[in-house]
C-alpha cells in the first residue's frame, strides 16, 4: 500500500521539480497547452493582429483601395484631426460613453442582484431580460426607430399620458444620442447583469449569515460584504462597457446615420465613411488607430483605478 | 435497419438503385438543357421586397427565354454594395454587370472599376436614342458612353384627397404657384382648440434626403445652380439662400410644416395621415396604393421663375476586369432589360427611360399610370445633380456630410439660413477639391 501510494507522490514531486528546472515535462505540457490554445490563436491572429498590425501600416499610408499604396508618413493623422467632423465625432462618442456607462454598470446589478432572489419563476424572467441581447442591431434600430417617433412612437404616447410633450427622440440633435444610450442600455445591460449574477453566487451564503447574526441589515451587507467581493466583476463589467462603448456604431447608423446635425456621430462611424464611402483608407485607418489607443488609454486607468480601491 | 426496409419493400435492392439513378438523372435534365448558358452576374439595389420580386421575375423570364444567358442577380443596400463592388473590384472578383445611378457613374468611371460600354452598345442594338438628352448626356464621361440609363424618377407632388376636400379645396385643381401652394398647406393645418397643431399642411422632414431634393429644386427653379463655373460649390448664391429661406419659412413662419415630423419607410407622415401633402418620387405610388389611401399625384408647383425637378436615374453598367469573353452576354441582357423595362418600372414604381416603354400599353395600360403621369410630364424639367466623381461623399443620404448637417441647422433653427450655407459652401469646396 505505501509503495503503492507513495508513487505517484513521488512521480508528482519529480514532476513539479522538472517544472522548476524547465525539463522535458514542462516543455511538454507548455506544447499541450499551446496546441489547446492553437485554433483561437491561428483566428486571433489571422483576423485580430494581422489587420491591426495592418492598419497601423495603411495609417501612414495613401491608399483608395484600387491603386498602390504610398507611403506619407503622419499626413492622415495630420489630416483626421484637422477635420472638423472627426473631432465632433470623438466629442460625440464620450458623450455616448458618458450616458452609457455609470447606468450600464448600475442597472446591470440591479438587475443581477433582482434575479438572485429565489422566488418562482426567476429563471423565466432571466431569460426574458437576456432576450434582447440576441437581437441583431438592425432589428434593434428599427424598432426603437419606431418607439421613438414624435407622432406615432410608443415612447411618447406614455409621456403624453403623464403630461409630458412628445419629444422628437430622433430628430432633436439634444435628444437624439440619450436615445441611443437608452437603445443601447436596453439592449446590452444584460450581459452585465449575466457577470454579475455570476458573480452573486459565488459569494457564499456563510457571510451574508453571519454578518446577519451580527445585525447588518441589508444595505450594510450589501456595502460591507456584496460589493467587495463584487469588485472583479465590477472591474470587468465596467471595462467592457466603456470599450463597448467607444466601438458603438451599429445603433447610430441604422437609427439616425449620425444625425440630425452630426449629433450622434461616432468614430466607428467616422471610420466606415472614410474607408468605404470615401474611400480613403489612409485616414480611415489612422481613425482606428486612434480609437484603439483611446480604448487602451481608457481601459489601463480603469484597471489602476480599481486596483488603487 | 437498412436491409429490413428493402426486405419489407415491393422493390430489390438494384430496383431501388436504379429508380434513384433515373430520378437524379431526369432531376439534372433542366441543367443539362441549359448547360450552355453563360452566366452572367449582377449586383443591385433594389432590396426592398416587392424591388427584389420584381427585379428577380423579370430576371427569370429573360433566362427562361433561351437566349444563352443566365443572369444571376444580387442585391445589396446601396452603401453595401458600392463598398463591396470597389473591394470586389479590387480583387478581381467583381460582378460583371452593376445597376446603379447615373449621378455616381462618374465616381465609379473615375475609379476605373466600370469599363466603357460604346462597342456593346453598338454590337447588342440597344437604342439609346430612345433616351431623352439628359439622359445619355447622364451616362457618358469623357466622351463615352459607360452604362444603359434604364429609368427616371424625379421628384412629384402626393396629396391625400380625403383632406383636400375636407378642407374645401377642389382636388382636381392641384396647386401650381408657390402662392397656391402655400394656400393649400395653411388651409390643409389642423389645429385643435389650444391652437396646437394636430395635422401638419405638408412634410418637410430633417432627416433623409426629401429636404435635399426639394431644396435643390427650388434652387434652379429660382435660377440657381449647385456649382458654379469653376466645378465649386454655388449655395450660398442667392437662388440658394431663398429657395432654404422659403422652406424655413414654411416652417417659422406660417406654420404649415415641421422638420421633425416624417422622415423615411417607418416615419413616413404622410402615410401615417399625419400630414396632407408631400414631394416624393414616384417609387412611394405602390405604397400608397397598397394601403389603400385616397391619394393623387400632380407635377411640383413652381415656386420660382421656372420649373425645375430634382430627379435620378438608375443605370446598368459593365465591371472593368478580364471579363471580356462576356460582354456579348452583358450586352444581350441589357438590351433585353432596356426594352423590357415597363413591368420592373410599374412594381418598382419609376419612369422608363425609354420613349417606346415610356409611351407603351405595357406602361401605360396600368393601373398605376394615372399617378405616374404627373411624373412623366414634368421629365422637361428635370435637373440631376451634378455630375462629379465625389458624388457618394457629397451627396451622401443622411450620413453627417456638410451638406445634410448644415441644411438640417438651417431647418431646424440652430443656424440662419445664410450661415448654413456658407458653412455648406466651405465644407463642400473641401470636398470637391479632393480627387475624388
Amino acid at each position: 500500500m505505501t509503495s503503492v501510494a507513495s508513487r505517484p507522490a513521488g512521480r508528482s514531486m519529480a514532476r513539479r521539480a522538472s517544472a522548476r528546472e524547465g525539463g522535458p515535462v514542462r516543455s511538454g505540457m507548455t506544447l499541450v497547452a499551446y496546441l489547446f490554445l492553437s485554433p483561437y490563436l491561428a483566428l486571433f491572429i489571422a483576423f485580430m493582429l494581422l489587420p491591426t498590425l495592418a492598419a497601423v501600416g495603411i495609417s501612414f499610408m495613401r491608399w483608395d483601395i484600387l491603386g498602390t499604396p504610398e507611403f506619407i508618413g503622419l499626413d492622415n493623422y495630420r489630416q483626421i484631426f484637422a477635420d472638423p467632423l472627426f473631432l465632433t465625432a470623438i466629442k460625440n462618442t464620450f458623450y455616448f460613453v458618458f450616458l452609457t456607462a455609470i447606468p450600464m454598470v448600475v442597472l446591470g446589478l440591479a438587475l443581477a442582484m433582482l434575479l438572485d432572489q429565489k422566488l418562482n419563476g426567476t429563471a423565466f424572467v432571466r431569460t426574458v431580460v437576456f432576450l434582447p441581447y440576441v437581437v441583431m442591431v438592425s432589428t434593434v434600430g428599427i424598432l426603437w426607430g419606431w418607439l421613438f417617433d414624435k407622432g406615432t412612437g410608443l415612447v411618447n404616447y406614455y409621456l403624453t399620458t403623464i403630461g409630458i410633450e412628445p419629444i422628437a427622440w430622433l430628430k432633436d440633435p439634444h435628444w437624439s444620442m440619450p436615445a441611443l444610450a437608452i437603445t443601447t442600455i436596453w439592449w446590452t445591460v444584460n450581459t452585465n447583469m449575466i457577470i454579475f449574477l455570476a458573480a452573486l453566487q459565488d459569494i457564499p451564503e456563510e457571510l451574508h449569515d453571519a454578518a446577519t447574526l451580527d445585525g447588518a441589515g441589508p444595505w450594510h451587507r450589501f456595502v460591507y460584504i456584496t460589493l467587495p467581493l463584487l469588485r472583479p466583476a465590477m472591474a470587468l463589467v465596467t471595462a467592457l462597457t466603456i470599450i463597448n462603448g467607444w466601438r458603438v456604431f451599429g445603433q447610430a447608423y441604422v437609427m439616425t446615420q449620425g444625425g440630425p446635425e452630426a449629433s450622434t456621430f461616432v468614430i466607428v462611424q467616422y471610420i466606415y465613411l472614410t474607408a468605404f464611402q470615401n474611400f480613403e483608407m489612409g485616414p480611415a485607418a489612422a481613425a482606428g488607430v486612434v480609437l484603439l489607443l483611446i480604448t487602451l488609454v481608457f481601459s489601463l486607468a480603469q484597471m489602476k483605478l480599481m486596483k488603487a480601491i | 435497419m437498412a436491409n429490413d426496409v428493402f426486405a419489407k419493400s415491393p422493390l430489390t435492392r438494384r430496383q431501388a438503385l436504379a429508380l434513384g439513378a433515373s430520378a437524379a438523372l431526369v432531376g439534372s435534365l433542366p441543367r443539362i438543357a441549359f448547360a450552355q448558358d453563360q452566366k452572367v452576374t449582377l449586383w443591385h439595389g433594389w432590396t426592398g421586397a416587392d424591388n427584389t420580386t420584381a427585379l428577380n421575375g423579370v430576371i427569370d423570364t429573360f433566362n427562361k427565354g433561351g437566349k444563352g444567358v443566365a443572369v444571376e442577380p444580387t442585391g445589396y443596400d446601396w452603401d453595401t454594395l458600392f463598398s463591396k463592388w470597389v473591394v470586389s473590384s479590387a480583387g478581381g472578383r467583381a460582378p460583371d454587370l452593376v445597376l446603379f445611378h447615373i449621378t455616381e457613374l462618374p465616381e465609379f468611371a473615375t475609379r476605373k472599376v466600370i469599363r466603357p460600354i460604346d462597342d456593346v452598345v453598338a454590337s447588342s442594338g440597344l437604342d439609346l436614342s430612345q433616351v431623352p438628352d439628359a439622359g445619355r448626356t447622364g451616362v457618358t464621361f469623357d466622351g463615352k458612353v459607360y452604362a444603359a440609363p434604364l429609368d427616371v424618377h424625379p421628384l412629384g407632388f402626393y396629396y391625400n384627397v380625403d383632406m383636400v376636400q375636407e378642407a374645401g379645396l377642389d382636388p382636381s385643381k392641384p396647386p401650381k404657384t408657390g402662392e397656391e401652394f402655400l394656400e393649400w398647406a395653411k388651409k390643409l393645418t389642423v389645429k385643435d382648440g389650444g391652437g396646437k397643431v394636430t395635422r401638419y399642411g405638408f412634410e418637410l422632414p430633417n432627416t433623409w434626403a426629401t429636404a435635399r431634393w426639394i431644396w435643390f429644386s427650388l434652387m434652379y427653379q429660382f435660377g440657381g445652380t449647385f456649382l458654379d463655373d469653376k466645378g465649386l460649390a454655388a449655395v450660398d448664391g442667392e437662388a440658394s439662400q431663398k429657395a432654404l429661406q422659403y422652406l424655413v419659412d414654411l416652417i417659422n413662419v406660417h406654420g404649415v410644416t415641421n422638420p421633425q415630423v416624417g422622415g423615411n419607410k417607418g416615419e413616413d407622415a404622410f402615410a401615417s395621415k399625419q400630414v396632407a401633402m408631400k414631394f416624393i418620387g414616384p417609387w412611394e405610388v405602390n405604397l400608397r396604393m397598397a394601403q389603400k389611401m385616397n391619394f393623387m399625384t400632380a407635377q411640383l408647383p413652381v415656386f420660382g421663375a421656372k420649373p425645375a425637378v430634382w430627379a435620378n436615374s438608375h443605370c446598368m453598367a459593365v465591371s472593368k476586369q478580364p471579363n471580356e469573353d462576356k460582354l456579348a452576354a452583358d450586352g444581350t441582357f441589357m438590351k433585353w432589360f432596356f426594352d423590357n423595362f415597363a413591368a420592373p418600372a410599374t412594381t418598382v414604381g419609376i419612369i422608363p427611360q425609354s420613349k417606346a416603354v415610356r409611351e407603351s400599353a405595357a406602361f401605360t395600360g396600368t393601373e398605376q399610370y394615372k399617378y405616374f403621369k404627373s411624373f412623366v410630364d414634368d421629365l422637361p424639367n428635370i435637373v440631376y445633380e451634378p455630375l462629379i466623381p465625389q458624388y457618394l461623399s457629397v451627396f451622401s443620404f443622411d450620413k453627417p456630410t456638410p451638406l445634410v448637417t448644415n441644411l438640417q441647422a438651417a431647418l431646424s433653427g440652430s443656424k440662419p439660413v445664410p450661415d448654413a450655407l456658407k458653412a455648406m459652401k466651405e465644407g463642400l469646396d473641401a470636398q470637391l477639391q479632393k480627387k475624388g
